[in-house]
């Protein structure tokens, strides 16, 4: 399923040149620092200052905290927080998936939910504020459900 | 440590303060709504949050904040917030918190 959600067709207003770094991570909140984490040294490598690379990481985990909490709004509130399942496989936890697209001077990231649900549906309102205003340009796709948000030096 | 966020509390001077070590996100904004829930029904005291080794916070930590506030004003008391990183800051300037609590210390005055 993940293999499909990033098309070539989703990503036109991208460089062909950038660098791709694909994530796929259960939807269970101990794994958001691991995106977190990751998102920091993409964006080092891009050249961000320390202040834009704090902006870049805050940014990424607000909205994977909305992917996670919104899959398990919808009644699936025992995984959120699964301490002793690490590494458990279990089945039934849904995944998301997050694409870094580092270009000059510019790094991208892609986000698609594990449902079809638009990906600003009921997002927090200070999660929303800070997304907002940390990165340059945020928007989803026409069907709503993939995420983008964009960042240059 | 990622993800990890320790408490170090006291009372004094008519105030409960719990000093926040590391980092408040999705993993453990709980503990500190826990932590804070506890401390103002049981101090019914106005709250300082000595900030200076809190090194992230994101929009669940700020909920849990907003929330605990209500509480305390229940009890007709205030949460201060002191000494606050600069990038943590910003985020209350963000959204506007910062209006909302008492903001002491370095730059804050």
């Amino acid at each position: 399923m993940t293999e499909q959600v990033f098309s070539a067709g989703k990503t036109e207003n991208v460089c062909s040149n950038a660098d791709s770094i694909d994530i796929s991570l259960p939807c269970k909140a101990e794994y958001v620092s691991v995106v977190r984490l990751a998102a920091s040294r993409i964006a080092s490598r891009v050249g961000f200052d320390v202040e834009q690379m704090e902006d870049i990481t805050v940014a990424v985990s607000e909205v994977c905290n909305h992917l996670v909490m919104m899959k398990h709004a919808e009644g699936d509130a025992e995984h959120l927080y699964s301490s002793g399942e690490v590494g458990s496989g279990d089945a039934s936890v849904n995944y998301y998936k997050v694409r870094f697209l580092v270009e000059k001077g510019r790094l991208t990231v892609m986000f698609s939910g594990p449902d079809e649900h638009g990906l600003f549906k009921g997002m927090d309102e200070f999660a929303l504020a800070l997304i907002h205003a940390l990165m340059d340009s945020v928007s989803t796709s026409d069907d709503g459900s993939m995420l983008y948000m964009t960042k240059s030096l | 440590m990622a993800g990890d966020l320790q408490f170090k509390e006291q009372f004094a001077e008519g105030t409960a303060i719990v000093q926040l070590i590391g980092e408040v996100d999705i993993m453990t904004s709980q503990s500190l709504k826990e932590k804070l829930y506890s401390l103002v029904d049981t101090y019914k005291s106005d709250l300082k949050l000595e900030c200076e080794r809190l090194d992230y916070i994101d929009s669940t930590g700020l909920g849990v904040l907003v929330s605990a506030l209500k509480k305390a004003k229940q009890y007709g008391k205030n949460i201060y917030l002191v000494n606050l990183k600069d990038n943590i800051r910003k985020l209350f300037v963000i959204t506007g918190l910062d209006k909302v609590f008492i903001i002491e210390g370095k730059n804050n005055d």
